[in-house]
């Protein structure tokens, strides 16, 4: 009877160590569910701003593609206009003939196409600021975004409260490393929660690399002077629009029969004429995501061991437990918080002036330190510390 | 002499203790053993619910087929024990969405026997667990008769907003989510 109970409580305390690491194992696999997962959505939604700008850059060259060509026409609208003008004094004395209902036909035409030449050219600049504003605002809020949603799948996934995983890992660390924590481990602890009203936020997981990493929350895009047509007219094209605009002003307003009808709808030209725009260029760099989970009661309570009834009257609440020397550490006896790290960037095209393919994806990547001796690129397969997950 | 005629009839021996202990002990032994087996079992396939979920997750977020995603995990003993379901979360980067529509699949693996699954003989041809042993109160670990893990991902991952009318119908739902959530959320605190 001895020797079978002294084996089965030999056999139920490996389970139970069995368990425990059983447990630890689970715990290890959630923190790095969470964490993939996190870096997963802030991929997803780099990526998803990067496609928002690209859109918006097509957006752009095509709008000033329609806005240049209907601009050039309207002025070379206001160049016809003198020729008509001319056409009509000339014709003047013949006015009953049809090549003088021609010239004057000719010359509303080319008038009334001739006066909103300026009024193109205002709303192409508006324009461009409207676009730029938009690329603007999508280049700071999907970072935030990517932020925003990493944090709740780390959290659904499984995750917990950083604040109180990092203190717990630290400690476990040092205490494995003969290291006292002492005190300080209950400073940290403090630090659990954010102040109010942000305390009911769980920072579940964290970027990262905003240290080390400015662009991070600048989805790595940033304005550029476009060069070429549509993006900057030619200095040329800026100075015959100013040249056509005036004289078909002149022609069209003070020149002919039908010129009243013009004094007033033909204002000021374009100061200045034609545009220099910037598009936004550029692609988000990678990210590293941090996520945890906090140390566990381990399966049987091994570190609260207390005897039944140690003495007389006693019951389990009283203070008996097995062993309370100095070598004790209840913290020993758990499962220890647990860190998972995942890397994760955006690839595809990078944000460029203009193309057709806007493919920008998110893909988890092998596990990046913001203080790696080099920085990943394109294509790269391998973390230059080699840590997989 | 009849001492002695007594004592030749009946020697002393323990082997009658010897029995009884040894019933007894083989007993608890027995029983111990097929509770360890049963937890051990279960708890390796907790780990293994983890990692399905995590995989039916992903499928789930590439809406792929995740009907098979557990196939992969745990043994196949010809009767099929673990279980899939999926879940869309209504989030938003705040974590309350308002409008509805998706921001995350739950994938939650089960593995093991429900409740229910003792009431019939579909799946078992008999429950063992139901076995009521003489002078034993009715005993079911209703509570360890299966074990489940959940795993999240992003919802429809593949979509990137690659076309141009997703993008704009994405912004807007964004904008309408990420607005109600922060208001939900900021009323939340009053």
């Amino acid at each position: 009877m001895l020797l079978s109970g002294t084996m089965m409580f030999l056999v139920v305390m490996t389970v139970v160590l069995n368990g425990d690491m059983n447990k630890a194992v689970y715990e290890r696999i959630v923190a790095q569910n969470a964490v993939d997962s996190a870096a997963e959505a802030a991929a997803l939604w780099e990526a998803r701003g990067c496609n928002v700008i690209q859109h918006l850059n097509n957006i752009h060259y095509e709008g000033n593609k329609i806005l240049f060509i209907a601009e050039s026409a309207s002025l070379v609208s206001c160049a016809a206009s003198v020729f008509s003008v001319v056409a009509v004094n000339v014709a003047k004395p013949f006015a009953w003939t049809s090549a003088y209902a021609a010239a004057v036909a000719a010359t509303f035409v080319t008038c009334t196409l001739c006066v909103p030449a300026p009024k193109i050219d205002k709303a192409q600049e508006n324009f461009a600021k409207a676009i730029n504003k938009f690329q603007e605002i999508a280049s700071t809020v999907f970072p935030i975004l990517a932020v925003g949603y990493a944090n709740q799948l780390a959290i659904k996934s499984g995750g917990d409260n950083l604040l109180e995983v990092v203190p717990q890992y630290l400690a476990s660390v040092l205490d494995a490393g003969g290291v006292s924590w002492g005190g300080a481990e209950d400073v940290l602890s403090n630090l659990g929660s954010l102040p109010a009203p942000l305390d009911s936020i769980t920072l579940a997981a964290f970027p990262w690399t905003i240290i080390g990493d400015d662009t991070f929350f600048k989805l790595g895009v940033k304005p550029k002077e476009g060069e070429g047509l549509p993006w900057k007219t030619p200095e040329w094209w800026n100075t015959m629009a100013n040249t056509a605009y005036e004289a078909g002003k002149a022609a069209c307003s003070d020149g002919w029969e039908g010129a009243g009808v013009y004094q007033a709808a033909m204002g000021d030209g374009a100061d200045p004429w034609g545009w220099t725009d910037k598009y936004y260029q550029g692609n988000p760099g990678y990210m590293t995501w941090m996520a945890g989970k906090v140390s566990q009661d381990e399966v049987a309570g091994l570190g609260a061991l207390r005897w039944l009834r140690a003495k007389e009257g006693a019951t389990f609440t009283d203070t008996n437990a097995m062993y309370s020397g100095e070598i004790l550490n209840p913290d020993i006896f758990k499962v220890p918080a647990f860190i998972a790290l995942a890397s994760s960037q955006v690839e595809g095209t990078p944000v460029i002036s203009y193309t057709e393919s806007v493919d920008s994806k998110g893909k988890i990547i092998p596990v990046y330190l913001p203080f790696n001796y080099k920085k990943p690129t394109r294509g790269d397969e391998f973390s230059p510390l080699g840590i997989y997950h | 002499m009849t001492a002695l005629t007594q004592r030749c009839r009946f020697p002393e021996t323990r082997a009658g203790q010897a029995l009884v202990e040894a019933t007894i002990g083989l007993a608890i032994m027995a029983l111990t053993w097929v509770l360890i087996t049963h937890v051990c079992y279960m708890r390796t396939n907790h780990v293994r619910t983890v990692m399905a979920a995590r995989h039916a997750a992903w499928l789930m977020g590439h809406k792929a087929d995740y009907g098979a995603a557990t196939g992969s995990f745990f043994f196949d003993n010809g009767v099929s024990l673990a279980g899939i379901s999926e879940q869309t979360l209504p989030l938003s980067a705040v974590g309350k969405s308002w409008g509805g529509s998706g921001g995350a699949k739950l994938a939650t693996v089960s593995f093991g026997m429900s409740p229910d699954d003792l009431e019939t003989t579909d799946i078992f041809p008999f429950a063992l667990l139901r076995t009521e042993i003489p002078f034993m109160p009715s005993m079911v670990l209703t509570n360890y008769l299966s074990v489940q893990s959940f795993s999240a991902w992003p919802d429809d991952v593949d979509n990137t907003w690659t076309d141009r009318g997703d993008a704009l119908a994405g912004v807007i739902s964004e904008i309408v989510k990420s607005i109600g959530g922060a208001l939900e959320w900021l009323g939340s605190l009053f």
